[in-house]
């Protein structure tokens, strides 16, 4: 067939819709435009050329500083926050086999959120701020072993863990807001700019920290790829085909955290992203998810990118936190996408 | 002839298949959700190329039944035997790759195609480097071709008629290359043309592949058509099994179905054909009802 592009070899072998090669492809010159842009435009202006000669080491200082110590690490961040985001939702969206999934709607997000907030109400000024990470971190895993725990009954269905999830997401979203309003004004901002989602003065050292972690969820991801696509097709069938559905459930939920968390914990609370990037993905490649992983990532990556593009430029001097803008390009796209899916 | 003298004998037949070699058999079979109880110490063989239905009021335990022979449940006494082995002490793929199970009314994901969906039926035979082989391909195409869905390759499931759907399912089912293929309630919502489309299908398979196949269905006399061997549960335990045509008749269908009925031959195949009583029109003079 002349649709697949197949690679048949004695230790190697898959095939894979052209179609979805080519989605692909476009997508990262898309990613590629936008990074570019990015170093590109600011409050600053700097032409193109001067920000490749730049990134190839030779360049003034001021412009230097300016792409590789402001602009770059904060683009890279977007990018890593998105995809991160846009893997952990789809994860999600596929183990639970409902589209409506994402680490901010079961409780993952919630648990984070709950967590660095409680941190910088009590502990921020004695501990210092590096330690905020690790605390989100905690608390995303701590729901997500709750969420986990309450909603085994000799074994766990998709059902109960979206239901105990959305519980313990709101029960999250109370201990957040009354943290907030017990604490002082300046902390109370501190916090709500954390919980919108802003990569804003990200640097190398946090682009570092949160590198290692998508190095190790992504292959894992990839590896259950095909394990996860069987078990889309439902409990019954998927334990007929030799899946052993509940460990993967497992697995897959942990694995849904290690994504969202770190990237929660470096850059707050982006909403939105893991709901609507695995969709638009859907509609770009095949359906399957060794495919839409990728797909979905890029999407997440140009779209957190993006946001935080808008909201650096639209209101100059005010930096607008690029989880404000992720909603406000995501949805309006979200829904033309499912009005044009009606007919 | 006394009929549980009858009904015994068969039993005690079905018994005798025991250690030779049947791909499956349940040795003192129980079955049952937490407290309760729905398959009672059970004894059975299913014997191999043959098709073998199972018939039963609703709630009687067939369907717990079949998904016990699938190793979807874990029996709470007694082995179910694959090919002789433990069916719990292999792992699922060892059993996918022996065993194929389609359950009652499968739902495909929204937008999956048929190729996709019976490209999935080859995961047990898949590992991850060698995720797609000219073997998978070349029975992919086969279980696209033996289910007359070629044409409908590239088509979305959403987009098909219920019997092209519960098609779709079966060629995934056939493309996992297996011995044996288990069904629950094939046709179910399906109308009276892909009922009989569905079944053909599948007598066919048993026919050219010597497919040994074990389905529960619901209605009587298609399965009296179809089945070589029939098998009667109630209340969790076999009532009766055999040849439709040696065990279908008013006193079995009066005590697995609480219902009254008239047993004729079929006049096409001249298989057992159950009429039940009960209300409705008759058009029919009372003189010739008893002929």
């Amino acid at each position: 067939m002349s649709k697949f592009f197949s690679v048949r070899h004695r230790l190697v072998s898959f095939s894979t819709p052209i179609r979805s090669v080519w989605a692909m492809l476009a997508l990262l010159a898309v990613l590629l435009t936008i990074i570019l842009l990015s170093l590109c435009l600011g409050e600053e202006f700097i032409a193109l050329p001067q920000v490749l000669q730049t990134l190839l080491g030779h360049a003034d200082q001021a412009s230097q500083f300016v792409v590789e110590t402001l602009r770059l690490p904060r683009i890279l961040m977007a990018a890593m926050v998105g995809a991160a985001l846009a893997s952990s939702g789809l994860v999600l969206q596929s183990m639970i086999r409902n589209p409506l999934a994402s680490p901010d709607i079961i409780g993952i997000t919630g648990g984070a959120s709950a967590a660095a907030v409680c941190f910088l109400s009590f502990f921020a000024t004695a501990m210092g701020m590096v330690w905020l990470p690790l605390f989100a971190i905690v608390g995303a895993l701590l729901a997500a072993l709750l969420i986990y725990v309450l909603a085994w009954n000799s074994g766990v269905t998709p059902m109960r863990l979206v239901l105990v999830g959305i519980g313990i997401s709101s029960a999250m979203g109370a201990v957040t807001t009354f943290v907030i309003a017990a604490s002082p004004l300046s902390t109370s901002i501190t916090a709500y700019i954390w919980l919108t989602g802003s990569v804003y003065g990200a640097s190398w050292v946090e682009v570092k920290a949160l590198l290692p972690w998508l190095l190790i969820s992504w292959p894992l991801a990839f590896y259950l790829a095909r394990r996860v696509n069987t078990q889309e097709l439902g409990d019954q069938l998927a334990t007929g085909l030799g899946i052993s559905v509940q460990r993967l459930r497992l697995a897959l939920l942990f694995l849904s955290v290690i994504m969202a968390a770190p990237a929660i914990a470096y850059a707050g609370a982006v909403g939105f992203v893991g709901l609507i990037a695995p969709h638009i993905a859907r509609r770009l490649v095949a359906r399957s998810f060794a495919l839409l992983l990728p797909t979905s990532a890029l999407v997440g990556a140009c779209l957190v990118m993006l946001a935080d593009l808008f909201g650096r430029l639209l209101f100059q001097p005010l930096d607008i936190p690029a989880g404000v803008f992720v909603s406000a390009i995501g949805a309006p796209f979200f829904i033309y996408l499912l009005y044009r899916q009606r007919f | 002839m006394s009929l549980s003298e009858n009904h015994l004998l068969d039993r005690n037949l079905g018994n005798s298949h025991l250690g030779q070699s049947n791909p499956l058999e349940s040795v003192a079979l129980s079955l049952g959700y937490e407290k309760k109880t729905i398959i009672k110490s059970m004894d059975l063989a299913i014997e191999p190329n043959q098709i073998t239905v199972l018939v039963g009021g609703n709630g009687c335990g067939k369907s717990t039944l079949l998904k016990s022979f699938a190793r979807l449940l874990k029996p709470s006494a007694g082995q179910i035997l694959l090919n002789g082995a433990d069916i719990h002490s292999l792992s699922g793929k060892e059993v996918a790759r022996k065993l194929a199970i389609l359950p009652q009314g499968p739902v495909a994901p929204e937008g999956l195609t048929v190729e996709q969906l019976v490209r999935q039926g080859r995961y047990p035979h898949q590992n991850w480097l060698q995720s797609w082989t000219e073997d998978d391909e070349r029975l992919v195409r086969k279980a696209l071709q033996d289910t007359n869905m070629t044409e409908f390759t590239h088509r979305s499931i959403d987009a098909l008629s219920g019997g092209q759907r519960q098609r779709a399912w079966i060629a995934m089912a056939l493309a996992q290359d297996t011995d044996i293929l288990l069904l629950d309630e094939p046709t179910t919502y399906l109308d009276l043309t892909h009922q009989i489309e569905i079944l053909d299908l599948l007598f066919e398979l048993n026919m050219t592949h010597q497919t040994t196949i074990l389905m529960v269905l619901h209605d009587l006399n298609l399965a009296a058509r179809y089945a070589h061997k029939m098998i009667a549960i109630k209340d969790g335990a076999v009532f009766c099994q055999g040849a439709p045509e040696a065990i279908l008749d008013h006193d079995m269908v009066k005590s697995v179905f609480d219902m009254e009925c008239h047993i004729s031959a079929d006049p096409l195949f001249g298989t057992p054909m159950c009429i039940p009583y009960g209300k409705g029109r008759k058009v029919k003079s009372q003189a010739a009802e008893h002929v």
